[in-house]
């Protein structure tokens, strides 16, 4: 390993210290890089991956955490209670209460992966999920389930709030308690008409989908008046968190109802699949594939500032948990979590993302299967932002037998407080089987917008969407900002290809 | 289909130890017969397989190096995940590594699988003329923590063999085989499905 990297990388032993804008550091592990990333979770994870295996970048990744994963972890409950506690050690009841700490990989943010999504053409190219199958595998979620606020009117009485499955087959949306027949036959003319486009941009009529609206493309298909059936599609289907895609290009709308309709036929009870123990499957095993190809981790290590040469970064200081003081590492690029960032390089923040983790001992009302991804419609219960709610349990290998891990979040619409802002999702869960509840308010940030001048890129933070898309939107975005390619034309060479490249390359290098 | 009536097992075996023990060598060695210290011969795979005959049964193994991260003790959680058994390395030149051989042992009874089987193997033995780790000190050690003791040299191919086939002998047969990414099956009965 050290010897590898040595014979790959010059001499053996790193310098004995750094020196950067004329200042003189202790050495930070080889010293010199290509690129050092600044966080370990997702979006960081797969773009060090992607920079060591495609471009066969030097690539540093350093983490204050003790784990991988950053908002992406999934901590056991000692790690959880410590995080959202300033370090406190748990109390013993809550181990009497919940069980083995070893049987805990609970998600700070609850996302699930679209089957058939921009993240799994990435595993799928980077062959990173060879590492995870082999090692947890992916589960299928077991039902997507929509609330509503008057279900079963009509059909059983004036109707109640409470949650129903989403139809996941032409068949179940035929008998599904959620739409009228008159509204079952509209849904289906409009999935004719989405299954039909070649592409989302066009019709199969020839409509230009990218100068329609989704309100325009909704208006040839559905009745006026009908205010169910765009939610449905809108926010049950496509996934949208809020309604403003509705005067957005149709085209967007058509893709994102072609993913969940491709991912569905995957996986048949929902349109996601999900790692086992805990989504913290994701950057680790990413983390691997940058590791194979040289990159260097160092987890427990405190980021103490950027360094600059001429206003532009060269490097970074930091200190590992086992040194005095602290080190640097030159680098001409950065790429980090907007939490590792000074507050003015962070950009502007688009708004709070409020999420509760609830380790409870029953599903939420209504879920009949053993996970579940639950939507609560803005429009059911008067906000602007869907609420969502994952419900995760023992088969996801995330809690003790009979344990369950519900996550509910949404955007804050400054309701006062984060159990206001949640409070239809949080109702869905009988009040005494909530065992511990762990609440927290983030910062939303966009990843940079264009190449920054100072070669400090960030990677931005995580929304309330359910799924990976919009991450992968960040990571396409910034992957085509520091190398000009697009995520589709990305592509890494299999390991055959990679061993006969390096073996041409030390040959050369011998002559 | 004929097949032959041998059982086959597929296990995950995974390397520990600190840095420059010898890891990759030993893994080299068992998969590939070959000795190269200075190459990185482990790029773009996540792990590399290799089989053993037993009497009466086949045994596969998935076998996984630490690609680096056990340098600054960055190992994934993922990487111990679901091993049934694990390789802990040190060098018999350097008592230093058998200090860390001691600490991976630990960790591995901590976070590792209840009945994962260990084998700490002492390389380098073709070195045994500047031995600083005792035999009995390693095997006394061994015994006192439940694992079993061998010594291997990955440049002459002593041990290797055999040490594989002692995990081999040892991983109990009972174990499930890794699973896999397309068993997206959701754990409810009616629902559940492989494809």
């Amino acid at each position: 390993m050290a010897a590898a990297a040595a014979a790959s990388s010059g001499p053996a032993e790193p310098p004995a210290s750094v020196t950067i804008d004329g200042k003189e550091y202790p050495t930070l592990a080889d010293g010199e890089y290509d690129y050092i990333v600044l966080g370990t979770g997702l979006k960081e994870c797969i773009l060090a991956g992607m920079l060591a295996a495609a471009r066969h970048k030097k690539v540093l990744v350093l983490d204050q955490s003790a784990s991988y994963g950053g908002t992406c972890a999934s901590p056991n409950l000692t790690d959880l209670f410590k995080r959202f506690n300033d370090g406190a050690e748990p109390p013993k009841g809550l181990f009497e209460a919940l069980g083995r700490d070893r049987d805990y990989n609970v998600d700070l943010i609850p996302k699930f992966m679209m089957a058939e999504g921009a993240l799994k053409d990435v595993l799928v190219k980077t062959r990173v999920h060879t590492s995870i199958q082999a090692t947890a595998g992916f589960a299928g979620i077991g039902g997507c389930y929509v609330f509503s606020k008057t279900l079963g009117k009509g059909w059983f009485s004036a109707g109640a709030a409470g949650v129903e499955k989403l139809p996941a087959t032409p068949s179940e949306a035929m008998s599904s308690p959620l739409l009228s027949m008159a509204q079952k036959l509209s849904l289906r003319s409009f999935l004719v008409f989405v299954n039909g486009c070649e592409t989302p941009q066009r019709g199969p009529d020839g409509t230009d989908l990218t100068k329609t609206t989704s309100r325009q493309l909704y208006a040839k298909f559905f009745s006026s008046s009908d205010a169910d059936l765009p939610q449905f599609v809108g926010h049950g289907m496509a996934l949208f968190p809020s309604d403003e895609y509705l005067d957005r290009p149709a085209s967007n709308l058509v893709a994102a109802i072609q993913l969940y309709r491709d991912s569905i036929e995957r996986v048949k009870t929902s349109p996601f699949i999900y790692p086992m123990y805990g989504l913290s499957t994701l950057p680790e095993a990413f983390s691997r594939l940058c590791a194979v190809q040289g990159g260097v981790f160092m987890l427990r290590t405190a980021v103490k500032g950027l360094l600059y040469e001429d206003g532009k970064v060269a490097g970074v200081l930091a200190q590992p948990e086992f040194a005095d003081e602290p080190q640097a590492a030159r680098a001409s690029v950065v790429v980090a979590d907007a939490n590792f960032l000074p507050a003015e390089k962070r950009g502007k923040s688009l708004g709070d993302v409020v999420r509760a983790i609830c380790l409870t001992s029953a599903p939420p009302r209504g879920v009949k299967t053993s996970s579940a991804q639950i939507i609560v419609p803005q429009a059911q219960v008067g906000r602007r932002n869907d609420i969502y709610m994952s419900m995760l349990g023992e088969k996801q290998m995330v809690c003790a037998k009979g344990k369950y891990v519900c996550i509910a979040s949404t955007t804050a619409e400054g309701k006062g407080s984060l159990d206001a802002e949640l409070k239809p999702a949080l109702d869905l869960l009988e009040g005494d089987s909530v065992i511990a509840k762990f609440d927290s308010t983030a910062p939303l940030y966009a990843p940079s917008k264009d190449a920054p001048e100072d070669n400090v890129y960030s990677t931005g933070s995580y929304d309330a969407t359910t799924h990976f898309e919009s991450v992968m939107r960040d990571v396409a975005h910034l992957w085509n900002l520091m190398t000009g390619e697009t995520l589709k034309d990305f592509s890494v060479p299999s390991p055959e290809e990679a061993a006969a490249a390096a073996a041409a390359a030390a040959e050369s290098a011998d002559a | 289909m004929a097949s032959s009536s041998r059982a086959m097992y597929h296990f995950k075996v995974v390397l520990l130890g600190n840095s420059g023990v010898g890891k990759s060598c030993l893994v080299n060695r068992f998969v590939k017969d070959t000795f190269s210290p200075d190459i990185e011969s482990t790029i773009g795979a996540a792990f590399l397989t290799q089989t053993i005959a037993l009497e009466t049964e086949t045994v596969k193994f998935e076998i996984w190096d630490t690609a680096g991260q056990e340098r600054y003790r960055s190992l994934a959680p993922m990487y111990y995940r679901g091993a049934q058994a694990a390789v802990v390395v040190f060098s018999l030149v350097d008592a230093e590594s058998f200090a860390g051989a001691k600490a991976w042992v630990n960790e591995l009874q901590k976070h590792g699988g209840s009945d994962i089987v260990i084998a700490l193997a002492g390389n380098k033995s073709d070195l045994s003329h500047v031995r600083k780790v005792d035999r009995d000190t390693a095997i006394e050690y061994a015994r006192a923590t439940g694992c079993f003791y061998l010594e291997t040299s990955a440049k002459t191919a002593v041990g290797v063999n055999e040490l594989f086939q002692q995990v081999a002998r040892r991983v109990p047969k009972t174990a499930a085989p890794p699973r896999r990414a397309d068993m997206l099956d959701t754990g409810d009965s009616s629902s559940g499905k492989c494809c």
